[in-house]
């Protein structure tokens, strides 16, 4: 709303007030000094600053963080993909050529996604503690995934052990961003 | 980061393929060893012949593993000073962000290996 329509309302709202006070009769002492008409000036003022700081700030604040948990869940979401189809290929012991294009999309929107929550972030000059140890893992995720002898060996046992640790380690600390973010 | 001019450019998805693929010949077609000696050393040898930089443009692609990375640009770091290999190259990756920093790891840790 516009002040000039808020002053209005105001206003509005003062004389109907007033012509309440004259309908019934009211005796007014219409006695009063100039300190206490600035008081009221003043008090009025406040009190809309501070309404309207209040609302902006927190509304603003939400939408940030709701766009965050949103990629932070869009991560875990390819995350978990990602994990699933490299179960599969485990499973089958081999890398088919589906489940190869698919890692590889997956590993590039895993990537695309931290690199959009790393910029969110900085735009919203937020602190997530966790998010450090999400980007360090990244790196080392795509390596378990699409390193060594990828795609035309089947993955090792060591690669098995390795991908599930990095995983849960990804996934928790993706999972602790969220609640960092909610919190903010 | 080097003030030498671009003197040769190299395109993965156009020059090689879209769909790159495993880390050597023996596993399959467009491999990191071929793209590695067909295209990035040579390349990579006229930039520096030239004192020039070679531009990668990396975009296009159906997406990159890690062994063709490696064996691409970590083996082509095996071959020349490594140092020298990171200041001749540069990349362009928009559907990637991350992919210059790997590739950058991947140049520095190749002597570790």
């Amino acid at each position: 709303m516009k002040w000039s329509s808020r002053i209005a309302w105001f206003l509005a709202g003062v004389a109907v007030c007033l012509l309440v006070l004259l309908l019934i009769r009211f005796q007014l002492n219409w006695e009063f000094k100039i300190t206490d008409f600035l008081q009221v000036v003043v008090t009025v003022i406040i009190a809309i600053l501070i309404q309207k700081f209040a609302t902006e700030t927190y509304s603003d604040k939400r939408v940030a963080k709701n766009l965050l948990i949103a990629r932070t869940d869009e991560t875990i979401s390819y995350l978990q993909d990602a994990h699933k189809i490299f179960l599969d290929c485990i499973k089958d012991g081999l890398v088919s050529k589906e489940n190869n294009t698919a890692i590889l999309s997956l590993t590039k929107n895993i990537n695309n996604s931290i690199k959009r929550l790393e910029h969110g972030l900085k735009k919203c000059r937020m602190k997530a503690p966790s998010f450090d140890a999400v980007k360090g893992n990244r790196l080392d995720y795509n390596r378990a995934l699409t390193g060594g002898g990828f795609p035309s060996q089947p993955y090792t046992v060591v690669i098995f052990t390795e991908e599930n640790e990095i995983y849960n380690t990804l996934s928790a600390d993706l999972e602790s961003m969220r609640y960092e973010i909610n919190n903010w | 980061m080097t003030t030498a001019t671009i003197t040769a450019e190299l395109s993965v998805a156009k020059d090689f393929s879209e769909t790159p693929g495993p880390r050597c010949r023996k596993d399959g077609e467009f491999s990191g060893e071929g793209f590695l000696e067909r295209h990035l050393e040579p390349a990579y040898l006229k930039a520096r012949d030239e004192d020039g930089v070679l531009l990668i443009d990396l975009d296009g692609t159906a997406g990159y593993a890690t062994s063709f990375l490696e064996e691409a640009f970590g083996g082509l770091a095996r071959r020349y000073p490594r140092e020298n290999v990171g200041e001749r190259l540069e990349f362009k990756s928009d559907d990637e962000a991350y992919l210059v920093d790997d590739i950058r790891t991947y140049v520095r840790e190749a002597n570790d290996k």
